[in-house]
């Protein structure tokens, strides 16, 4: 039962809100409800440690064992480790369920690299990772409920589209249509990326209760887009003149942002309707804080300027702090706070002109902070009193 | 039998569908093949990565000019081998192209014993046979060949790689070899000049 729910029972007891019967009967069904979470994470990473043993007995590639065999009995695995899953997962078994689709998830990679090292196949990592991602995802969206094993995927997923950077500037190099800009044609489908996971996301709400995918793929899209956004800032800490001969003239660097604009209305002309309404407005704002943010260093980039390359991703980061607690997850107000805290002590030591000039900067900067926080926090119980009022 | 059933026993049986597919596409290929032992350079046998792999290039033996209109029109290029029997020297010329299928075999094989496709299928621009390539290794015998490499340094060992060449042109390592005979795993003595 959650700690912060025992604690919470006492002090609505102590204040009166609620009576000890009432208090027992919440303890009673939360314990009835209970996952015994030790456990089924045990489970869990013994799952993961079998497969990192499978990985690693492919990997030894012994080679006493004949091929015919290797493969025939890796087939064989997969198809009883499978077999397995289906029972499982029919007969309500939600643990047993969840350790067979990471086994099942893992032992499609295995099988790939298996079949790569009997050939002796010249394929890159990128092509295996595309092909696993591909053959395996289904099973893993139609099998997996736990947070446990569909971060894995997406931890998979994020890995795979890494490994695609390269392949995929080479291809744009090739064809005469993005020659020209590869870099620019990177960003343009790079950056719509995160903006796909949110209108997939937006498919499973209003959430049921009890789903994982639908809210794990929003925050694992807006946890991107603000990744994307943050890293657009480091564009005034490179050599412009080498930037712009990648990323091309202004026009087409207008061009890349204008389009991700235009895809985050639709995402969010999307999403609507399938949200709260504070939960729409945080979304809103945070999706476009990160694309307008996000452009400004992209389309400027001749401007090479620190200072406000930090202010920026500051003021990013208290959106994403704000947007975040305004939805319910206060933990990602609290990741906020720490990423601000550390932009501002890498700010300390990167110096900007002098000591000096760097003090009064973050002195201003600091009380204009609190000035604010006071007015708005002020401002916000005025407008609340006048509600109350009418 | 609900959707949801009928998705998940799809979603459970495709990547064995598929794999098993590559594998039956990749047995076919290799029924009808022929094998050459071609030179090799660049062995690293202290680059394992995953499942222990070394890598190397071939040492076609090409002249310079064509080795370079090959890496230009590498789509269209194809190798032809010749030799390399003991009578005669392992020697490689640009190929013409695909013999057609109404020359009989036997002559076909006089014309151009075996052709080897430039780029292999599902390789990038810059994955050729004429760029590095991997070769998956016990993992036991990383460590030995890399002594022996070691023991003896890379000049004075004669390397080969024997390959099988299908009829479309694909290419696939199978043995290394080490002054002239299969590399086995063991170390090999060092002999005093």
């Amino acid at each position: 039962m959650r700690v912060n729910l025992i604690k919470g029972l006492g002090r609505w007891q102590a204040a009166g809100l609620i009576d000890a019967e009432t208090a027992e009967a919440i303890r009673g069904h939360e314990q009835a409800i209970h996952r015994p979470f030790l456990a089924n994470a045990a489970y869990l990473l013994g799952g993961f440690a079998m497969l990192l043993g499978i990985v690693a007995l492919v990997a030894a590639n012994w080679d006493a064992i004949p091929a015919s065999f290797k493969l025939s009995a890796h087939f064989a695995v997969n198809l009883a480790v499978g077999a397995a899953l289906f029972v499982a997962a029919a007969r309500g078994r939600a643990m047993a369920s969840e350790v067979l689709t990471l086994i099942s998830f893992g032992l499609v990679l295995t099988l790939i690299a298996l079949i790569g090292q009997v050939y002796q196949l010249q394929s890159p990592l990128w092509a295996g990772l595309c092909l696993w991602m591909l053959l395996a995802s289904p099973l893993v969206l139609l099998f997996a409920r736990s947070r446990f094993v569909l971060c894995i995927w997406l931890a998979a997923l994020t890995v795979t589209l890494a490994t695609t950077s390269e392949p995929l500037f080479d291809s744009f190099e090739r064809f005469p249509l993005t020659a020209s800009q590869p870099s620019s044609w990177l960003v343009a489908l790079y950056g719509a990326i995160p903006l796909l996971f949110i209108a997939m996301a937006g498919a499973g709400y209003p959430a049921k209760e009890g789903a994982t995918l639908p809210p794990l793929l929003l925050a694992y899209g807006l946890a991107t887009l603000l990744w994307s956004a943050s890293v657009a800032q480091m564009g005034w800490y490179g050599d412009s003149a080498n930037l712009l001969d990648d990323f091309g003239p202004m026009p087409v660097r207008l061009a890349v942002c204008l389009w991700l604009a235009v895809m985050a209305a639709a995402v969010l002309a999307w999403m609507r309707t399938r949200l709260s309404p504070e939960g729409f407005r945080a979304l809103a704002v945070l999706a476009a804080a990160c694309i307008l943010l996000g452009s400004v260093p992209f389309i400027f980039l001749h401007l090479e300027s620190r200072p406000a390359s930090a202010a920026l991703f500051i003021v990013l980061w208290a959106i994403a702090g704000w947007a975040g607690v305004t939805s319910g997850w206060v933990w990602a107000g609290r990741i906020a706070v720490a990423v601000i805290m550390l932009r501002l002590l890498i700010v300390y030591f990167e110096l900007f002109g002098s000591l000096a000039r760097t003090g009064v900067g973050l002195l201003f900067s600091g009380l204009v902070v609190i000035a604010l926080t006071y007015a708005g926090v002020r401002l916000q119980k005025r407008l609340m009193g006048l509600k109350v009022a009418s | 039998m609900s959707r949801l059933t009928l998705a998940r026993i799809a979603a459970l049986l495709l990547p064995l569908a598929v794999l098993a597919w590559q594998v039956f596409t990749l047995e076919r290929g290799l029924t009808d093949h022929t094998l050459w032992r071609i030179p090799i350079e660049g062995f690293d046998p202290r680059d394992p990565i995953r499942g222990q792999y070394v890598r190397f290039s071939y040492r076609w033996p090409l002249r310079e000019e064509d080795r370079k209109i090959c890496e230009e029109g590498l789509d269209f290029c194809q190798l032809c081998l010749s030799g390399g029997d003991g009578n005669e020297p392992l020697m490689a010329s640009i190929s013409d192209g695909p013999i057609p299928d109404i020359v009989p075999e036997d002559i076909a094989e006089q014309w151009c014993p075996a052709t080897v496709r430039a780029r292999q299928s599902g390789a990038t621009r810059d994955e050729s046979i004429f760029g590095p390539q991997r070769f998956y290794l016990d993992e036991r015998h990383a460590s030995a060949l890399q002594q022996a490499i070691n023991q003896r340094g890379t000049d004075d060992l004669t390397m080969e790689m024997e390959v099988a060449v299908t009829r479309d042109g694909a290419l696939f390592a199978r043995r290394v070899f080490i002054d002239g005979a299969p590399y086995s795993g063991e170390t090999q003595p060092v002999t005093e000049p």
